[in-house]
């Protein structure tokens, strides 16, 4: 739950449809996957999306300290000072024009360099309201696209102040609209979304 | 036209012959070599002959305090140890690029161990562009050799004010890369500049002496001979010193039997050698200003393979137990974190200063745009664009 947006980290590459950012630091609470984030455009409009996957890359001196049995310090010297970011995919799902929360991918993508932060709860709540945005979800295979819209509509009932019972409800009516020729696939989302 | 390999292949399998016949060589002298130094431990005429060695001009490794054959385990390091190394790297100035400059980028790394807190990394570059720094008083643009010598001033300064204040708070090893001489005598290098360099270096290891900072030079694969040239005076009849000393042909062992092979079988893992002092010309420096460059063996290596590394410490370090003590320890330590046998805070402030090529392309792209601003057009010389082409893909 929040009220005010958290800082994720920069965009390193960007395309239409997706984007990677780099983090420095993994946090408790950022960066979270199916979390719905933003970053602005060039054409002044804020992209939406939801982080897919956070990639931690090794390389040869984190390799040799794997096996060893060595003090605190070291293990803080290579998570907190070296430049290893971690990467951050994010799956473009709308954007944001004019306070208009549109369910489909924007004219620009994000900048490099650009600031990626967490949609607030209000944020999260107008965007949910429409469900367009399941389509491009189960339609990105390379993005975990069943277990991303769950916890994208966990993190969705969670900002709603009820708990988000009806709206997982209504969600849950959507999916079997949309998944009526596939129910196996169905019954797994509607396993991982029930209250 | 690139490396034609064929046309070489027969060079090489000569180069391989050579090694091997060398290598059989060596390994029939190393038992000799090595026993000759327990046997020199107890000789009182040694230090006679290194007393005409030394009248007749000869270099090498002299015993300090300690018996030459001795071995010393490392001691247990305290709860609160700090390790400070620094590192240098450089981009020399080119007359063929966008603009002239040359870049210095020193690395260093504070590891304050048992504390539990992140360890402090920093690096400090600096853009040298100004017609004093490129050209001094003279008109010969600066050589790399003054670079690199100032280079090794700039780490031993940052070395010497991050380990002085770590100091304050805990028992501090501060740990260079290589030797820990200063080498700024060469024909490029100005008397001035030199006496200026040399100054500020001595001036800063005298600072490290006051703070009580145990600093050290750490050799990796040391090529020296300095204590098989001591050895091979011992072989000598003493009559014979002062003129064979310094007599090149008919030396036993030089050339064959570097230091690192006598101690390979000698040390168990963690031992460190004898202190030795270097008695060398480029150690006149030190020895008249108090910190005569002394040095000993260390096994850094994990059973079975042993690994020889030259540890260099200034007269001060070598002679106080604890401070010794405590730089033989941390660096047994340091070499142990990742199992490669060389001082994880050394491989840090190296990571940290090196200047990658793609760094180096950034920052040229940097002083293009720069230099467009300020109405200048940006242009390398002709030789470096001809270059960049016939590099960008090889083609025979």
């Amino acid at each position: 739950m929040s009220e005010s947006p958290l800082r994720v980290g920069r965009v390193m590459r960007s395309s239409t449809g997706e984007f990677t950012i780099g983090v420095r630091l993994l946090q408790a609470d950022v960066p979270h996957f199916g979390s719905f984030v933003k970053a602005p455009s060039t054409d002044g409009c804020d992209v939406i999306g939801l982080i897919y996957d956070v990639l931690i890359e090794d390389d040869p001196f984190v390799r040799q300290l794997i096996g060893a049995d060595v003090q605190d310090e070291y293990i803080r010297d290579q998570r907190e000072n070296r430049q290893v970011p971690a990467t951050v995919s994010v799956l473009v799902v709308g954007h944001c024009r004019d306070g208009r929360m549109l369910p489909h991918l924007p004219p620009q993508p994000p900048a490099v360099l650009d600031t990626l932060v967490t949609c607030t709860d209000g944020e999260i709540i107008r965007f949910t309201e429409d469900f367009a945005y399941f389509r491009t979800v189960l339609n990105a295979p390379d993005a975990r696209p069943d277990e991303l819209l769950a916890a994208s509509l966990r993190h969705a009932a969670e900002a709603r102040q009820d708990g988000g019972r009806e709206f997982l409800v209504r969600a849950g009516r959507e999916l079997a609209r949309l998944l009526a020729f596939d129910a196996v696939r169905l019954e797994g989302l509607l396993k991982r979304i029930r209250p | 036209m690139t490396l034609e390999l064929s046309k070489i292949a027969a060079q090489v399998s000569a180069m391989g012959a050579s090694a091997a016949q060398r290598l059989g060589q060596r390994e029939r002298l190393v038992p000799i070599v090595r026993d000759l130094l327990g046997q020199q431990a107890t000789d009182p005429e040694l230090r006679t002959k290194i007393d005409r060695a030394i009248e007749a001009g000869w270099f090498g490794a002299i015993p300090a305090a300690e018996p030459i054959d001795a071995r010393y385990d490392p001691s247990s390091l305290p709860a609160r140890l700090t390790v400070v190394a620094a590192d240098g790297s450089q981009i020399y100035p080119d007359r063929h690029g966008l603009a002239l400059y040359y870049v210095i980028n020193v690395g260093s790394i504070a590891l304050r161990l048992g504390s539990g807190e992140t360890p402090r990394a920093e690096t400090t570059p600096t853009v040298c562009f100004d017609e004093a720094q490129l050209f001094g008083d003279g008109e010969q643009l600066v050589s790399s050799q003054l670079v690199s010598a100032r280079r090794a001033v700039a780490e031993m300064t940052q070395l010497a004010q991050r380990a002085i204040e770590e100091a304050k708070a805990a028992p501090t090893i501060a740990l260079m890369d290589g030797s820990l001489a200063l080498r700024a005598e060469h024909e490029t290098i100005p008397a001035a500049e030199r006496d200026r360099l040399q100054d500020g270096y001595v001036a800063r290891l005298d600072a490290l002496k006051r703070a009580n900072v145990a600093i050290a030079g750490f050799i990796s694969r040391s090529g020296t001979t300095s204590v098989t040239k001591l050895l091979e005076l011992a072989t000598f009849p003493l009559d014979e010193v002062a003129t064979r000393a310094k007599n090149q042909k008919g030396r036993p062992f030089d050339g064959l039997i570097i230091d690192t092979r006598i101690f390979e079988s000698l040390l168990a893992p963690g031992q460190r050698s004898a202190v030795f002092e270097m008695w060398q010309g480029w150690n006149r420096l030190y020895r008249k200003s108090g910190h005569s460059i002394h040095l000993f063996y260390l096994n850094v290596g994990a059973p079975p393979r042993p690994v020889i590394a030259r540890v260099e410490a200034p007269e001060w370090v070598a002679a106080d137990a604890a401070l010794l003590g405590l730089a033989h320890a941390a660096i047994v330590e340091q070499c142990h974190v990742t199992g490669i046998a060389y001082p994880y805070a050394l491989t840090r402030a190296d990571e940290l200063a090196v200047i990658k090529t793609e760094e180096k392309a950034n920052f040229d792209r940097m002083i293009g745009v720069e230099l467009l601003r300020h109405g200048v057009e940006p242009s390398p010389s002709e030789k470096a664009a001809t270059k960049a082409m016939a590099r960008y893909g090889k083609r025979r």
